[in-house]
């Protein structure tokens, strides 16, 4: 292939490498190779994935995919990050001082990343053709106004306010977020999101219409709604409206590009088993039908070829492989050379190929002279609160979220503390305390994992069988419901992606694992200590208990009780103590690891939202970012670095239409660069 | 007990008792998933002598006029007189029925001694039954169901007229 000058070369078959593949495509580009680290799609593709979804008996976000959960990562051609990677039993005795020198939070032998810490990073990832698409969530929101200025409206001129401002207006974001809402083929209502969160910045063109009209809201939805829906504020958050809404979603509410209408599979997440739900595999099925694109998969890009800053990369080495009768057979080499490249590996693999990227005169690594390659990764470190509705309310069914809470993502409070919105879901505790699995064990067995089974004499649990079991399982089941605050994460320098080749730690073709910082800011942690807070209302009008459990310690490795690398001190008591007495009640306040509710908790504990932001950010200034507002790298003209790492901040929305949108942009300049 | 048949028929009566459902509900006489037999054989596979006790045991309760109720107790050792062992059994063969997963009944706590049977035995577990709802990944439902209650009431979908569609609490 070296013989070959491609019009583009894209590493990732992704939302953004599909977009860029297809835009090109249509517009004229005649040869564009798409590269794909992960392996050959199968020929019933969605129906072997859910096959292996149905027979894992742990159901993560990976579990239908490729690699199988629990492989080496020392061992496998494209190992990523999973959510069983960080399962608390993987974690020793004695991490936290173990950090300092050779240690890792979690075992290398099970966690693809090599996370340093202090806090892990939490969100995952795939490596196949259509990425991780093939398990988001769907959710669709736009940014806000301010999100796109935060330094500029709330830093009141403190230089250190930690959100910086994008090198792009919400005005510029119009058309973009359109072209995007048709691609994904998104569902919603411009009246109702118009008026429930007009007033805090959200924009659409004149006479704009989503693709489809909105999904019905669930039983849960409309109860929530019913109890919080408020205009004159809560404590805490002013007199700001509180209000459930409709979420726009990638999914269809109607017949949309040959593609079926949701059923309520509940499955969104890992995966869609109609593709009722958008995935990238849609629009890379669009760009190889113009017969302008060559998808090669299982082929791991390990260079970016450029001589030195300032000049035109040349294009990429990477490695073919293979995997006979059970054994990784020894990649080959190959190079391939190209007008433009586009790199479109997302927030970690994107970085980590850069920064294996040496430049061909020594001086640096590619389009790294900015030296923010690797640095501000970002998650919605996710705050989960869980409790019991008093009547019955049937979550697992549906969609697995179809409304929020958004009326608090903006506000005076940005000025000091992190935004949030809320997603309700629809899914009962299967998030939050793995049921229907903990409670059904529970009720049999006579345990209480799921803190249900506490009606035995003095709160024992019961074992129960027959009628009993029935009735007092759908009485749980049919009550559970919870909401997930998406806690907008500052950006932090130290909190990044390295690679270390001295550290010998490779995956299975011998390349360097990406080495993980990560921390959580004061003001992120803010964020945490209001979300109780508002918990606290909402179970207050709803006169119901809350269940959450912020776990300082866990059960880890070889039997011990370990710190839970998930947990977080509370970063200010004194809020907590100064409450007024009614949002101290024990019954409304999340609990410790033993079940004692926390008037002023001790701590919190995060989860990952899949949101993996940063580590290339976009910019004005070639000083402080790697690209401009197009994606273009500011070292090589010809480069282009697209997706989730771009984005200098990571708002409170779920990034996956704004990574299309910008994917648009990033298309159209290379249309230029290309003279298409 | 004579032939596999009449055994499996004994397995299902225990199971409805452990299970609270009717055994057409899960064990209908049309099923071309057979789970009864599916699950019979598999539990075979891995505890036969405790297994064929357990189903004596069950048998002898039966005929002795023992009522449902007292045998559902003694199966999931609440009013105690069957050996431990044989207890943990029935407690993983109503986890079986329930999620469609086996549970070690030495270890049901052990990760890597669980396994999902099928996926069949994933897609009609009792779990999601129970809820009014139906498997993750599985809906045999349409557009729109979840913004209304489910149209089936919990003795409908249990063909078991005392479950009410809440609990004790």
């Amino acid at each position: 292939m070296a013989d070959i000058l491609y019009d583009v070369v894209i590493v990732g078959a992704g939302i953004s490498g599909a977009i860029v593949a297809k835009e090109l495509a249509q517009k004229g580009a005649k040869n564009i190779l798409v590269l794909e680290a992960g392996p050959e799609t199968p020929p019933t593709e969605r129906q072997e994935y859910l096959g292996t979804f149905f027979k894992n008996t742990v159901k993560t976000p990976e579990s239908p995919y490729p690699p199988a959960l629990f492989s080496d990562p020392s061992k496998e051609p494209t190992p990523r990050a999973t959510v069983s990677d960080t399962f608390s039993s993987n974690v020793a005795e004695g991490w936290q001082g173990s950090l300092a020198t050779d240690g890792y939070i979690y075992d290398p032998a099970q966690s693809y990343l090599l996370q340093k810490g202090p806090q892990p990073f939490l969100s995952t990832y795939e490596r196949i053709a259509g990425g991780t698409t093939w398990h988001w969530l769907g959710t669709s929101l736009r940014f806000l106004k301010n999100d796109f200025q935060m330094a500029a409206t709330y830093g009141n001129g403190n230089p250190d306010y930690p959100l910086p401002n994008w090198p792009l207006q919400d005005s510029d974001m119009l058309h973009p977020y359109a072209r995007a809402e048709a691609e994904i083929g998104v569902s919603a209502d411009v009246k109702v999101q118009e008026a429930d969160l007009g007033g805090i910045g959200l924009e659409y063109s004149e006479g704009y219409e989503y693709p489809m009209q909105e999904l019905p809201l669930s039983v849960v939805d409309q109860t929530v709604g019913d109890f919080v829906n408020q205009t004159d504020g809560y404590y805490g958050f002013g007199d700001q409206s509180i209000v459930v809404t409709s979420t726009p979603a990638g999914r269809n509410s109607q017949p949309y590009a040959q593609r079926r209408v949701c059923a309520g599979n509940t499955n969104c997440i890992p995966i869609c088993p109609i593709q009722a739900k958008y995935d990238a595999t849609v629009t890379m099925s669009t760009a190889m039908s113009t017969g302008n694109v060559t998808l090669q998969a299982q082929s791991v890009v390990t260079r970016v070829i450029a001589e030195s800053c300032g000049a035109p990369v040349t294009g990429v080495e990477y490695l073919t492989w293979k995997v006979k009768k059970g054994k990784l057979q020894t990649p080959e080499t190959h190079s391939a050379r190209a007008k433009v490249v586009v790199i479109a590996a997302h927030a970690i693999e994107t970085p980590k190929l850069l920064l294996m990227s040496e430049l061909g005169d020594g001086s640096g690594t590619v389009a790294n002279s900015s030296d923010q390659v690797g640095r501000n990764l970002m998650d919605h470190p996710l705050y989960l609160s869980w409790s019991l509705m008093n009547q019955q309310i049937y979550g697992f069914r549906g969609p697995l979220t179809t409304s929020g809470i958004e009326s608090l993502r903006d506000g005076e409070f940005r000025s000091d503390r992190a935004a949030w919105r809320v997603e309700i879901g629809n899914e009962g505790w299967n998030f939050s305390n793995g049921d229907p699995w903990t409670t059904t064990n529970d009720f049999i067995s006579g345990t209480n994992n799921s803190g249900l089974n506490n009606q035995g004499p003095n709160g024992t649990p019961e074992r129960l069988f027959g009628t009993d079991l029935v009735n007092r399982l759908n009485d749980a089941f049919t009550r559970q419901w919870r909401m997930g605050f998406l806690v907008e994460q500052t950006p932090e320098p130290d909190s990044r992606v390295r690679v270390d080749p001295t550290n010998g730690l490779t995956d299975g073709l011998g390349l360097p694992r990406p080495v993980i910082d990560y921390k959580l800011s004061d003001y992120t942690r803010m964020g945490f200590a209001y979300a109780e807070i508002f918990s606290r209302q909402v179970y207050k009008k709803m006169g119901i208990k809350n269940h959450t459990k912020n776990s300082q310690t866990v059960p880890g490795a070889d039997g011990a009780t370990v710190s839970n690398p998930t947990w977080f001190e509370n970063p200010c008591p004194e809020l907590f103590d100064n409450l007024p007495a009614d949002l101290r009640d024990p019954d409304i306040c999340a609990r410790d690891e033993n079940g004692v509710p926390q008037p002023t908790p001790k701590g919190f504990q995060y989860y990952g939202a899949g949101h993996l932001v940063g580590t290339y950010r976009m910019g004005d200034n070639p000083a402080t970012s790697v690209v401009d507002k197009t994606s273009r790298s500011w070292d090589h003209q010809n480069l282009f670095l697209v997706g989730d790492g771009v984005f200098p901040t990571i708002t409170t929305a779920n990034p996956t239409l704004t990574i299309a949108a910008l994917a648009f942009l990033a298309a159209d300049e290379i249309a230029n660069v290309l003279k298409l | 007990m004579s032939n596999q048949s009449d055994q499996i028929e004994v397995f299902v009566k225990m199971s409805a008792v452990l299970n609270g459902f009717a055994p057409e509900m899960f064990a209908p006489s049309v099923d071309p998933a057979d789970l009864k037999t599916v699950y019979f054989k598999f539990i075979i596979g891995k505890a036969p002598e405790r297994f064929h006790e357990l189903l004596h045991a069950f048998s002898e309760m039966v005929a002795g006029g023992v009522s449902p109720q007292d045998i559902g107790a003694m199966l999931n050792g609440t009013a105690g007189g069957l050996p431990e062992p044989m207890v943990n059994l029935a407690l993983s063969i109503n986890k079986l029925w329930y999620l469609g997963s086996w549970y070690d009944p030495e270890a049901p706590d052990d990760p890597t001694k669980q396994q999902v049977v099928s996926d069949q035995a994933y897609i009609r577990g009792l779990s999601w039954q129970v809820m009014q709802s139906h498997a993750m990944g599985n809906s045999p439902f349409t557009f729109g169901y979840w913004a209304k209650d489910p149209a089936a009431s919990l003795a409908l979908t249990t063909g078991n007229p005392a479950a009410t569609g809440r609990g004790t609490s």
